[in-house]
């Protein structure tokens, strides 16, 4: 047995250290399954007194580690590709401060994004970012994937609702980056540690911003029966200078595997695609806004408009929206999920080429994602034990990947580079942009010792 | 700089930007603080920003980078300063897509010719920072520069999409990207953003947009005391309304403003579609009928100067001392009154701005005289607030003040434990020390 493990069984307790290879199978891989990756050893800590005895530890040994949230990121962050020691933050999942009178509220990593909106609605609050994974992702996750979500169109992403944060660096030194709810003077290092996909050090205190539930809320739901029209809806919609907080797009593969699962909404299975469109505000101008957008879909096809009537029909659609992932999930071994942004306005004719390349591969995609954002989420529904497949899905992600960066969009938009995109960072940036990264990186973590091999792509060769 | 030396620079400038852009010694116009730099250049494209930088990045000499000049006195002293950069040639919109809400700009764009070009799209950049008809969209994106809009829109941090930079040693690299939402690699708009010329050199910035609202209002309360006035505040904030600006403001501030009304105020600017201002409005009208307040409505145009003037009523008051202090939102007047406590007898016009949503508070004011006891119970008035609101995560910078109260204070005030990381940063962008040396934090 290392003499680190036994270290760290010190600080933790003996039955907070995992090392059973058996039991480490359960951490080999995050929510995308075809990168796996058993780690040396999973500890549990409880404080973040704790976390900063583990890292110096594993500091002193040069063992590398990573954090885990919920381990439900799309893109293999929390996997150990080059074994080391996890940090399950699950443990740390109490909201220290609820502060209404400042709007914020300061939590421990390993809370549940949901858990925060429940603990703050009665009183009138939420908290804005809301992946479609939030029933289980937690807020150091979302911290350290900038994590996003349907109602982001309007809201934003993670990075502006976070106010400060308490990091454990890879050397064990803990600094607070941001004011905490006041403006921190310098350089932006919150800004820029949101995001960095648990690469420059482990969260431990988080400080976010609460928002007031606006007055009146109204979710429609057109269908049309082209992927074409139901594009250049949201293109007419956004062009229109409107501002949904949601604009969802969800087609007929998508549809079809809701409405057979448990999360079905009732949603038309005879539709090309259909879009679930929110508006949130005042109610005087969330009315005149629906009526423009009912028309706005109407002229570009669609074939009915409906309005949620209420409450239980509006939490029924979004249901079928946030468990179309998982209802994809069931109906193939594996799930491929990419996360592609692209020019609102090259929509209409970037989507029907997505579908060109899977039927070129003979892959079965579904589309679902948030297209008022332009961040498209082709998912192909694969057997990752069929090795032409893998091959065929691999070379599909790489074409469109090309056609979204051609046409001016990028990789990622939400779930991160993490061990899956990194073989395409050089289609966006140059060596010269990359080094600036890595220069940044190397301000944090020296050693390269924290959740190593992510993110960028590094000059010497591995085999992954 | 020996004479020929300089003569050999000079030479070199005119080769890379042309003898009509080069000035040589700057003339007073261009001094910052009381540094004036040898000379003053003119780039047109990103690619003569990129040869001055390699030429300075070989001779080691210190670049100060400047959009319209409106923030240059924002820092501490510059160490030194050799040339000074203007974008002011660099003005062209390079993309603008109305149908994505996005736009791509040259660092000298002016925000105004930008909203102006964007107008008859019904599309914007919702930027007022002081001085907002002079601003460039480089500058603003550089200074992180914000004014009471920061209530609705947030800051320009959060409009910024990509940016193309100049390196020190005058490499070109791009951070983001043109599309709104992306997580592609480390976000190095947030590194460049707020730094204020001393890691790099912003030569085109991408922004996201935002609709042009259809309508706009401000309501004003106005009143003798501040309890009613904060309390009007708090139950606006607490309310469903959603101003895009909320704005306390003292005697002196509404007698350049509104002559009319000198007296304490709130101003609350909603900008959204017509039936929505109009109830907005209404509710506020109700509001201030409970609190027994004095209530006045200026629509449209009014509503538009007040805040234009807003952003210049530093100069309207000839300020020449201006704090800005972060704290927490509900602390806002009890930092409106405890500036206006220790400034209030040392200062004269002492002007408060306070946004009791942000928790941003201005106070700005004129020295009677500077001499020595003058000057250093403004300094002690500055470190007497430091200490006070550091207890409560408070902040207080010095946006602008004379370079005898900068030889005294660091403008901005203590960092923390991240210091060393801001450091380490400087030295992986800038290890010569060529931009903007001295200006920014700890004197980074
Ligand atoms: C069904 C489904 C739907 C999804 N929908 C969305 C969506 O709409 N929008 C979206 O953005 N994402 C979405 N995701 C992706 C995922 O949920 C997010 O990336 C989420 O933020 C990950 O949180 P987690 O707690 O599971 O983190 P993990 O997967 O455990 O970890 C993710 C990364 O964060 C790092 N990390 C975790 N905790 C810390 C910490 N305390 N300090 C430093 N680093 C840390 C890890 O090292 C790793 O690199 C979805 C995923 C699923 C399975």
């Amino acid at each position: 047995m290392a003499s680190w493990i036994a270290e760290l069984q010190e600080i933790v307790g003996r039955e907070d250290v995992l090392t059973d290879p058996e039991r480490l199978l359960a951490y080999e891989c995050d929510g995308l399954s075809i990168h796996k990756h058993p780690p040396a050893a999973v500890v549990f800590p409880e404080s973040a007194e704790e976390v900063v005895g583990i890292v110096k530890v594993l500091w002193r040994h040069r063992v590398p580690f990573l954090a885990r949230g919920a381990g439900t990121g799309l893109s293999g962050g929390a996997v150990a590709v080059e074994g080391g020691v996890i940090l399950e933050l699950a443990r740390m999942n109490h909201i220290l401060e609820i502060d209404y009178a400042n709007r914020l509220a300061v939590v421990e990593p390993g809370v549940i994004n949901l858990m925060l909106t429940r603990a703050v609605a009665d009183a009138g609050y939420f908290y804005a970012p809301d992946p479609s994974s939030q029933m289980a992702c937690t807020l150091g996750g979302n911290v350290a994937e900038n994590a996003g979500g349907p109602h982001c169109l309007k809201y934003g992403m993670t990075v502006h609702h976070v106010l400060g944060l308490d990091v454990v660096l890879p050397n064990g030194e803990v600094v607070t980056l941001g004011g905490h709810g006041t403006d921190a003077v310098g350089y932006d290092l919150l800004g820029l540690f949101v995001g960095s996909e648990g690469t420059f050090g482990i969260v431990t205190k988080i400080t976010v911003r609460l928002t007031r539930q606006p007055q009146a809320v109204k979710t429609l739901l057109a269908d049309f029966l082209s992927v074409e029209d139901t594009s250049r809806a949201v293109s007419a919609i956004i062009a229109a200078g409107i501002l949904p907080s949601a604009l969802e797009m969800m087609d007929r593969a998508t549809i079809e595997a809701v409405e057979a699962s448990v999360y079905a909404a009732g949603l038309p299975t005879d539709a090309a695609a259909v879009l679930l469109i929110e508006l949130d505000g005042l109610a005087a101008s969330v009315e005149h806004e629906a009526e423009r957008i009912v028309e706005l879909c109407r002229t570009n096809g669609a074939r009915q408009v409906i309005v949620a009537r209420d409450e239980a029909e509006r939490a029924r659609l979004w249901a079928g929206r946030k468990g179309a992932f998982g209802a994809l999930g069931r109906i193939s071994p594996d799930l491929m999920v990419q996360d592609a942004v692209i020019p609102r306005s090259t929509l209409p004719e970037v989507l029907p080429e997505v579908y060109r390349i899977a039927a070129r591969y003979g892959l079965r995609m579904a589309n679902v994602f948030h297209a008022g954002d332009g961040n498209l989420h082709p998912n192909i529904c694969f057997d990752g034990r069929d090795s032409d497949e893998v091959r065929r899905v691999k070379e599909a992600c790489r074409e469109i990947m090309e056609l979204c960066v051609r046409v001016g969009g990028t990789l990622t938009g939400e779930h991160g580079i993490g061990l899956d995109k990194i073989a395409y960072m050089p289609l966006v940036f140059t060596d010269d942009d990359l080094e600036a990264m890595a220069r940044v990186r190397a301000v944090f973590d020296p050693e390269g010792l924290c959740n190593p091999g992510k993110v960028l792509p590094v000059r010497r060769c591995r085999a992954f | 700089m020996t004479l020929q030396g300089a003569d050999r620079i000079e030479q070199e400038l005119v080769s890379i930007v042309g003898e009509a852009n080069v000035l040589r010694p700057a003339p007073e116009a261009y001094a910052i603080d009381d540094r004036h730099p040898s000379f003053v250049v003119f780039p047109g494209t990103s690619e003569e920003v990129a040869a001055i930088l390699r030429l300075a990045h070989a001779q080691e000499l210190a670049v100060v980078p400047m959009g319209s000049g409106r923030r240059l006195s924002f820092g501490n002293l510059l160490e030194r300063a050799d040339i000074l950069l203007s974008t002011r040639r660099m003005t062209r919109i390079l993309e603008y897509e109305p149908a994505d809400l996005t736009a791509s700009v040259e660092a000298g764009c002016a925000l105004e010719a930008f909203n102006r070009a964007a107008l008859p799209h019904r599309q914007w950049l919702p930027f007022d920072p002081p001085d907002a008809n002079r601003a460039t969209l480089g500058g603003i994106a550089a200074a992180d520069d914000f004014g009471p809009l920061r209530h609705g829109y947030g800051r320009p941090r959060d409009s910024v999409i990509g940016l193309e930079v100049v390196q020190a040693d005058g490499t070109r690299i791009r951070a983001g990207g043109r599309v709104v939402k992306n997580v592609t690699g480390y976000d190095l708009n947030k590194l460049f953003v707020g730094s204020f010329g001393t890691l790099g050199v912003l030569v085109r910035v991408h922004f996201k947009l935002r609709p042009y609202p259809e309508a706009e209002a401000t309501s004003l309360f106005l009143d003798s005391e501040w309890e009613r006035l904060e309390s009007g505040a708090r139950q606006i904030l607490q309310s469903e309304l959603l101003p895009a600006a909320l704005v306390l403001a003292n005697e002196e501030a509404m007698s350049a403003l509104l002559p009319d009304y000198p007296r304490k105020a709130l101003l609350a600017r909603f900008l959204e579609m017509a039936p929505a201002v109009v109830y907005q409005v209404e509710r506020v009208k109700a509001l201030a009928r409970s609190l027994s307040l004095e209530f006045v409505e200026l629509r449209d145009e009014a509503s538009r100067s007040i805040w234009e003037k807003l952003g210049r009523l530093h100069r309207l008051l000839s300020t020449d001392l201006r704090l800005r202090l972060s704290v927490l939102p509900a602390r806002t007047v009890e930092a409106f009154c405890a500036g206006e406590r220790a400034l209030g007898e040392t200062l004269a016009r002492l002007h408060i701005l306070a946004q009791p949503g942000t928790g941003i508070v201005h106070i700005g004011g004129k020295l009677p005289i500077e001499d020595e006891p003058t000057l250093s119970l403004v300094v002690q008035a500055i470190r007497h607030l430091r200490t006070m609101w550091a207890a409560h995560r408070g902040r207080v910078i010095v946006e602008h003040a004379p370079p005898e109260i900068k030889r005294r204070v660091d403008v901005w005030g203590e960092v923390g434990a991240s210091l060393p990381l801001m450091r380490a940063l400087k030295h992986a962008f800038d290890p010569k020390r060529i931009l903007s040396p001295g200006r920014f934090v700890a004197g980074l």
